[in-house]
């Protein structure tokens, strides 16, 4: 019985300001409205920066998990002894909070030799280290539940090179993690707003930043682009469960903010 | 490998060395390319942050930025930053032990999945939409401070002067994705605990409330001690929840590392590396905490 209304308040107090926004952008007055959904449609800016969003995300995806999943594997196969320092690394960047990420990166990288704060090249590897720890800790753990050893003895004794061995026979068995980190930095990126406010601002607009300038001069249509951006965090969410649900895995908080 | 090592047969001394420094660069080349990553893009910024912190403004060295860092204003930055993320984890940890307890005792297995997905999400929002979700409920005209006004004929804000970019106002945002961060930490410690423990203690002859204090909370509190810790850096770094939603109001630290770097007029590189670099102090001791408080909390968790 206590346990039922702890749940209650718990889950009232999470739906409460979610369903602030919601009525807030469906009500005009006292007439219901989807008015300020549809605008969406229209609004080539949202298309542009939505887009902008979308090639980081994507970018940072595919670089972080290329290069931790091959990171990792190599730890675990050649040198095992290295993992500690390995999950040491990849732990940093929580330690280095995104203002200070941002600080350290537009000092280094807006005078020569090497110029590109304000373009999505810098932004994108910025993304990278904010996404390490979670996909560390996912491909580590689908490394630890798979034989690796074993899996690829297997398949050098039938020929296969290492690269061979890599590709179609590891990455594979550790699809299950590498997704559900891929799906985690995806939703990350798609939200961030810190690095990208210092590191590109209006240079590369991405579709945070545009919801914070929105909201200021139209705060219906931006309420409504907030419900549109919670809705994608919640649908990587749920495709993240469904995921590890089929495979072992581990559901994470990203907890940068 | 050679088809002598694979009869096994052992090779010449200097071949055998030979093999082993061809193995070891190899080994090395393969994390070459994280190694520089990391270089470039983690550690590289990290030091030029520290370095920058002692080089002051009319050129020279000296440790100038950091007796500016530690004036009144921005010493009380770090009080008011350390307060709200010690009080939103304290906050967080306290109610989401509760609710995580009450999941694990009452949640059917099936409703368990929804409730973890929703504390993923949950925990998830931060940032502009969440600052716009509180202002759309708490603010001035926000429907819940609307509907308490209707109903119990009191303002929170005329009359009882509470404002959403206050400080309180804040605690109670932050909390908004430390709660829910928190049952997802506390939720698999307490599931940890056995019942064969419970069952043990009361064939003891052990009351509910001597089980709790002599085995439940001993073996949890490493593991709730490291989430507090987590969740305390979790909200002393978080940058965008209260630039949306104060627009700089509260004297908070990454607040005013903001402002330093971003604008024209107070544009001051040196200072807000020192800023950063107690801040990234600060996150180091409880990401410390959080380490130490884990390794204890596995010792049970087996």
């Amino acid at each position: 019985m206590i346990e039922r209304v702890v749940l209650v308040l718990f889950f009232t107090y999470l739906v409460l300001p979610l369903w602030g926004v919601v009525q807030f952008t469906l009500l005009d007055g006292p007439r219901v409205t989807a008015a300020h959904y549809v605008q969406v449609v229209g609004d080539r800016d949202f298309q542009a920066y939505i887009g902008h969003s979308l090639v980081l995300a994507v970018a940072t995806v595919i670089l972080s998990v290329a290069l931790m999943t091959f990171t990792a594997f190599w730890v675990h196969m050649r040198a095992r002894w290295l993992k500690p320092a390995l999950e040491f690394v990849a732990l940093l960047p929580f330690v280095v909070p995104a203002v200070t990420l941002a600080l350290g990166l537009i000092q280094i990288y807006s005078r020569p030799p090497l110029v590109i704060t304000g373009t999505p090249q810098l932004i994108t590897l910025a993304y990278v280290v904010l996404a390490l720890p979670f996909t560390y800790r996912s491909v580590e753990n689908a490394l630890t539940t798979i034989d690796t050893r074993t899996l690829s003895e297997a398949a050098q004794s039938l020929g296969a090179g290492w690269w061979r061995r890599f590709l179609t026979v590891i990455v594979p068995n550790l699809w299950p993690g590498v997704t559900s980190a891929a799906l985690l930095t995806f939703s990350l990126v798609m939200g961030e707003f810190t690095l990208a406010l210092f590191l590109v601002g209006s240079a590369y607009e991405t579709y945070p930043l545009y919801l914070n300038q929105v909201w200021r001069t139209d705060p219906k249509y931006g309420a409504a682009l907030a419900i549109l951006s919670f809705l994608i965090t919640w649908g990587s969410s749920v495709l993240i469960l469904v995921l590890s649900r089929r495979a072992p895995g581990q559901v994470q908080a990203a907890v940068l903010k | 490998m050679s088809l002598a090592l694979a009869r096994g047969e052992r090779a010449p001394a200097s071949l055998r060395r030979l093999r082993t420094a061809k193995a070891a660069l190899l080994t090395g080349m393969g994390l070459a390319p994280f190694a520089g990553f990391i270089f470039l893009f983690l550690l590289l910024p990290v030091a030029k942050m520290i370095a920058g912190a002692f080089v002051l403004g009319q050129g020279g060295v000296g440790t100038d930025n950091f007796r500016r860092a530690l004036s009144p204003q921005y010493l009380g930055a770090f009080r008011t930053s350390i307060g709200i993320s010690l009080e939103t984890a304290l906050l967080g940890a306290l109610v989401g032990t509760v609710v995580a307890y009450a999941i694990v005792q009452g949640a059917a297995q099936r409703r368990r999945g929804f409730v973890v997905a929703f504390c993923t999400v949950t925990s998830n929002f931060a940032g502009v939409p969440l600052a716009f979700a509180f202002i759309t409920t708490l603010g001035a005209v926000g429907w819940v401070t609307l509907l308490v006004e209707r109903v119990f004929h009191v303002n929170l804000y005329t009359d009882l002067g509470f404002a959403i970019y206050s400080y309180y106002g804040l605690v109670i945002v932050y909390t908004y994705f430390q709660l829910p961060l928190m049952v997802l930490l506390a939720v698999p410690a307490i599931n940890g605990l056995r019942r064969e423990w419970r069952e043990a203690a009361q064939n003891l002859g052990a009351s509910s409330w001597q089980y709790w204090r002599d085995v439940g909370l001993p073996v949890l509190t490493p593991a709730l001690v490291g989430a507090c810790a987590l969740l305390f850096a979790n909200a002393f770094g978080a940058y965008a929840t209260a630039y949306s939603l104060s627009s700089g109001a509260i004297n908070l630290v990454p607040l005013r590392i903001g402002t330093l770097i971003n604008g024209d007029v107070n544009f001051d590189a040196g200072l807000a590396n020192a800023l950063g670099v107690g801040m990234t102090v600060v996150i180091a001791g409880a990401i410390l905490v959080y380490q130490w408080a884990n390794r204890s909390a596995r010792r049970w968790m087996r």
